[in-house]
């Protein structure tokens, strides 16, 4: 079946009254559980899932994968308005869009991230309709160097992360690298920096870094300062993204859908690394980099495309081949089976009428999310009126938690109150959290590819380069840290040359 | 208006009186009702929505018409396993707090990890409630057409295996399958992947050679001709699954000792009272009769095997020792 033809069959079963009214419910709880910190959508899947038992097969499948896809919207609320991630794709978010907030631009960030949303998250569906199928069967030949050689890439755009100072961004990168090899190595068996203690063997999970480092840490800081919200300076015009935001965002937006989908199709990829990817690219091609982290709209426009495709694109493993990649879409995996649904390749021919139901409502979902997010921008903006010594104590309170309903631990609110006091010294002695948030994702996956490449090649590195993917991406690498180098050599050479014609000139 | 009127005091009289009532009706269901009288919490060792999550989910739909009580689930993740074991045993013996126990809490987890804070065999089974067969794929271009071909193959050199982790139940059958095969130590590379799903995806990728797994992980990969099924283990004896009815089974193959599947059931801390262990004994066993909940753990890969709380015990015991014998043999270690 085309995907014309199959997109109309799904029109025809995703417009029905009740699969409408399943997908309006599967986007609205995806944007609350997007907004509340801590619960994930793979979590909130999980918990409705025994309730979808007697639904239709179609109907559960359009409200579950619409709580995914809808989760992406409403995670970049909390992060605009209180620096808190309300879901971990949205931890870069916070960087610029807290900033715009905070300069009384937050109707314009949040509006700027429905859109990007909306736009990517269209665009997924698109290419999952379009080109699922073969691009599902290149990303299977990503193995253990190809991920070793995409998180070098990811590791070396640390340096575009940070700051204005190089050294505070590599040193916050190593303090991500060692949290992030706490636990129980998973090749050796050796224990490592748990202590002793059980809860800590299985590592620092990431939920509660993000929340403490961003978001405690932001009002611990706060209270040290002066009130002077510039938020009551915002009007009712201001709740959108201006003309100019719409010309600076529009090269963000269009890398950002792409990248994140190729990430997101992936099957180790994800919504978190994508929006870091797209951050660093923007920053990286920007003409003004400087401005990022002080309010650029590029920062919220790039990344919140790039969370919303990749959740699209992964859907894209899972219809094609029958293969989850994340929690979210194993949740999904698990919702198929118990409706007596196998999937995997055959799905499309054996249940065309389901996949195609489902991808089709993935558009209509897209539009509803947009119309439903725009108007409560005015709603959430209000909040913000709300004095700050009584919002602090509840962004605390929100952060606690939903760090403690992560995965029922007490240990995770320990692990958010000292992440949380980390980041206020952070902020005070002007480092940046980003690059230890990206290491700590980025390191775990590196060193695991490292060790799974070297067994699988018995210790010979030359597996990196024989490998056409694995050595391209390694060699971008190379390019991206020498870059600067050059462009430091050759500016020096000009300056040379510059200050050797001098003294002809009379 | 009217000579009754709602002071304060009055207020206070009849909220005093609520609580109280609410106290005393609490207080004196606790005292005199049999087991159980109120909800009973049942604790899942891993994050809502893997396997064993959503058996506990199917179970907890299910068996409270033969408890006679809801039951609800928790999920307490954390160190494959080990969190949720030492919640369990640190709770009540009242029979209020049970935990979903899968094999690789109870079976691998403690023949690897010698450093758990507690012994293997600190628990009350209360009954086995199901198993899930488990199914070793080659890709579909592989040279090898039966298990034979690939036990000569990896005579000859290592071939490389995928295993969802160090010390998981597929990479110690699979220790086990050189052993009992007589390969030599390290003819299969044991690469630790991070969930069963991700081993399948490594061996289509053709990032390794072979795979064990699941039946259910790998099972739509088999019909659509993406991995090639060698052999497999079938909960029934002497029977082929019927998912795969032209795939031995390991015991047809004159390997017997391959005979491992997956199995999960429910188990309270130690010293629960004896009518705990017959109310869930006897619930559990009503529960694998239910069509029902049958249908539901059909779909999630699984199959019904009831085994009553004493031949449970048994059976994780013996479970634990066969996997502590080839763990210490071939020196698998985790957490030390």
């Amino acid at each position: 079946m085309g995907a014309l033809e199959g997109l109309w069959l799904g029109l025809t079963v995703a417009l029905s009254p009740v699969n409408l009214a399943y997908c309006f419910l599967g986007v609205v709880l995806g944007t609350a559980v997007g907004v509340l910190p801590g619960l994930g959508p793979a979590a909130a899947i999980a918990l409705l899932l025994p309730a979808t038992y007697a639904m239709p097969p179609t109907a559960a499948i359009i409200m579950l994968a619409g709580i995914y896809y809808g989760a992406m919207y409403g995670g970049s609320t909390t992060s605009i308005l209180m620096n808190v991630p309300g879901e971990a794709a949205s931890v870069v978010t916070c960087i610029d869009g807290y900033q715009m907030a905070r300069q009384g631009r937050a109707g314009a960030a949040l509006g700027m991230s429905a859109f990007a949303s909306f736009i990517a998250g269209t665009f997924g569906v698109l290419g999952l309709m379009l080109i699922g199928p073969p691009l599902a069967r290149f990303a299977l030949r990503f193995g253990p160097p190809e991920y070793f050689a995409l998180t070098v890439v990811g590791l070396t755009l640390v340096s575009y992360l940070g700051g204005t100072s190089m050294l505070k961004g590599l040193s916050m990168a190593a303090l991500g690298l060692l949290v992030g090899s706490v636990g129980i190595d998973p090749i050796s068996g050796y224990q490592r920096f748990t202590y002793g203690l059980l809860t800590l063997s299985e590592g620092i999970s990431f939920v509660p870094v993000a929340m403490g480092l961003f978001g405690v840490g932001e009002v611990l800081a706060s209270a040290g300062e002066p009130a002077k919200r510039e938020i009551l300076k915002t009007r009712l015009s201001g709740l959108l993204p201006t003309r100019d935001d719409w010309a600076r965002a529009g090269g963000p937006l269009a890398r950002g859908s792409l990248l994140g989908f190729l990430i997101g199709t992936l099957p180790g990829g994800g919504a978190i690394i994508a929006s870091f990817a797209s951050y660093a690219v923007e920053k990286r091609v920007s003409r003004h980099p400087e401005k990022f982290g002080t309010g650029a709209i590029e920062g919220v426009a790039g990344p919140e495309a790039a969370n919303n495709s990749a959740a699209t694109g992964a859907f894209v493993p899972l219809f094609t081949l029958g293969l989850p990649s994340n929690a979210a879409t194993a949740m999904i995996f698990a919702a198929l089976l118990l409706h007596g649904l196998r999937p995997g390749p055959l799905l499309f021919t054996e249940s065309p009428a389901l996949i195609w139901g489902v991808i089709a409502s993935m558009y209509i979902g897209n539009v509803m999310l947009l119309v439903l997010n725009l108007p409560l921008i005015g709603l959430f903006v209000q909040m913000l009126r709300v004095p700050y010594p009584i919002l602090a104590p509840l962004i605390i309170l929100f952060c606690l938690v939903g760090a403690y309903s992560v995965n029922n631990s007490l240990v995770d609110v320990w692990i958010l109150i000292g992440f949380g006091i980390l980041g206020y010294f952070i902020r005070r002695l002007h480092f940046d959290a980003a690059p230890l948030i990206l290491a700590l994702i980025l390191g775990p996956i590196m060193e695991n590819s490292l060790r799974q490449s070297l067994m699988a090649s018995r210790g010979d590195f030359s597996v990196f380069f024989a490998r056409p993917i694995s050595a391209a991406l390694l060699v971008l690498a190379c390019v991206l840290v020498l870059l600067p180098a050059l462009r430091w050599a050759v500016a020096l050479w000009a300056r040379q040359v510059a200050g050797g014609i001098r003294p002809v000139v009379p | 208006m009217g000579a009754f009127r709602w002071t304060s005091n009055r207020w206070l009289f009849c909220t005093w009186l609520a609580v109280a009532s609410v106290v005393g009706l609490g207080s004196g269901v606790e005292a005199q009702a049999p087991y159980p009288a109120k909800p009973i919490t049942l604790l899942v060792p891993f994050g809502a929505g893997g396997t064993t999550d959503l058996a506990a989910r199917a179970l907890a739909q299910v068996i409270p018409q033969y408890v006679g009580q809801p039951i609800i689930v928790v999920n307490k993740p954390g160190s494959s396993g080990a969190v949720a074991w030492q919640v369990m045993i640190e709770s009540p013996t009242d029979g209020y707090t049970l935990m979903m126990a899968a094999i690789g809490t109870h079976g691998t987890l403690p023949a690897v990890n010698p450093n758990l804070p507690f012994k293997h065999n600190q628990f009350t089974t209360l009954g086995r409630t199901q198993v899930n067969p488990t199914v070793l794929v080659v890709r579909p271009d592989s040279p090898w057409k039966s298990l034979k071909d690939l036990l000569e193959a990896a005579r000859k050199g290592p071939i490389k295996a995928s295993v969802p982790g160090l010390g998981t139940m597929p990479h110690l059958a699979l220790e086990i399958l050189v052993k009992t095969t007589g390969l030599p130590k390290g003819s299969l590379t044991m690469i630790p992947y991070k969930s069963d799903a991700e081993t399948v995806t490594a061996l289509m990728g053709g990032h390794v050679d072979v795979n064990y797994n699941n039946l259910i992980s790998a099972i739509s990969q088999i019909r659509a001709g993406q991995v090639r099924a060698l052999a497999a283990v079938s909960p029934v004896p002497g029977k082929r699954l019927s998912d795969l009815p032209d795939v031995p089974t390991f015991t047809e193959l004159g390997i017997p000792q391959m005979n491992v599947v997956g199995w999960r059931g429910v188990l309270a801390p130690p010293g629960v009272p004896a009518d705990v262990v017959d109310k869930w004994e006897t619930a559990v066993r009503k529960m694998t009769e239910d069509r029902g909940w049958r249908e539901t753990i059909q779909k999630l890969g699984d199959e019904p095997a009831f085994l009553g709380a004493r031949a449970f015990g048994e059976f994780v015991e013996g479970e634990y020792q066969r996997y502590r014998a080839v763990a210490t043999e071939v020196g698998i270690v985790v957490g030390r």
